[in-house]
């Protein structure tokens, strides 16, 4: 066999040429495989944390819609409160101005048909004996003194008005000389008893609750 | 003794005679536009604490009476209905003294 050198360097040459070309594209290969991978990571990386703020954000406006939500209800149930107190309110004013009323009442003539109606009804209850009767002090002048003559001139029942001593209230307070029979009928004790009553029918028609 | 209590009426004639009859004051009101300027000029006088309003004329301004009380600072605005007159209640009421007081 004939050896040339030049012909040996030239298949050297290609030989080396060929490796070199080879490992070229084996490493462009691995590159590009290297690179995929580090893309994909970096991907899956950005999805796991495009997951994880996601929950962040629904857990937070979970948490805030529940704040709110609660803020509101809160602020619901204290403007029912605050209603509820008003109307409270309303009724007393109403309740007081109805006791307003009574008072004016007590000025008027038609008070002087009611003090004899009182005393009229407390007759019924009266047994043989001697009563005194307390008026207020605005009231006793209003009282028919002349009704009480007649009846101390004709029946078992002896009236006096005591002028010393007064009620605080207007109407009539009716007590055994020896203090151990009373009736009181005062507009406030009437008044007083149906308080009550009145105010709950002035809601319902009022408010309807 | 009411004023000082601070009750305020607004809404139809009839609501507001009848609550005047009691010693209630109050002013007549018409359109929606009325309630919202006096509800908005009586939170500025700060004088009452409760305003009284017909259901029918708070529920024209539903949403500027929700956010009204909103603020703690305004009155507190209570609703009445108006399908019963109110000076229908007052003679009611005044029969039903008669009754149970005899005045």
């Amino acid at each position: 066999m004939e050896y040339n050198e030049s012909s040996f360097s030239e298949k050297i040459d290609s030989l080396m040429k060929e490796v070199l070309e080879d490992s070229k594209v084996k490493a462009e290969e691995l590159i590009r495989q290297a690179e995929e991978k580090s893309k994909k990571n970096i991907e899956d990386a950005k999805n796991v944390l495009e997951m994880e703020v996601k929950k962040v954000f629904e857990t937070m406006n979970k948490k805030i819609k529940r704040e709110r939500d609660l803020k509101t209800f809160e602020t619901e149930i204290q403007i029912r409160n605050e209603i509820i107190l008003a109307k409270e309110e309303i009724l007393t004013a109403i309740m007081n101005l109805i006791q307003q009323k009574l008072i004016e009442f007590t000025k008027s003539s038609k008070y002087k048909v009611y003090l004899q109606k009182a005393f009229q009804e407390m007759l019924n209850y009266l047994s043989p004996g001697q009563y005194i009767l307390y008026f207020h002090k605005q009231d006793f002048k209003k009282f028919p003194q002349n009704k009480l003559l007649e009846l101390n001139e004709d029946s078992t029942l002896q009236f006096e008005i005591s002028r010393s001593e007064h009620i605080e209230h207007h109407g009539i307070l009716l007590k055994s000389k020896d203090e151990r029979f009373s009736i009181e009928d005062t507009l406030e004790v009437r008044f007083n008893q149906k308080k009550e009553q009145i105010r709950s029918k002035i809601a319902k028609m009022l408010f309807k609750d | 003794m009411v004023e000082k209590l601070g009750i305020y009426v607004l809404g139809s004639e009839d609501t507001v005679i009848g609550f005047g009859l009691i010693g209630i004051s109050g002013k007549v009101v018409r359109t929606a536009s009325d309630a919202q300027r006096l509800l908005i000029e009586i939170a500025q006088k700060k004088m009452y604490k409760i305003i009284i309003i017909n259901s029918k004329l708070s529920g024209e301004i539903e949403e500027f009476v929700e956010n009204y009380r909103l603020n703690p600072e305004n009155p507190v605005l209570v609703e009445i209905p108006d399908e019963t007159g109110t000076t229908a209640i007052y003679e009611s009421v005044k029969d039903l003294l008669k009754r149970s007081i005899g005045v």
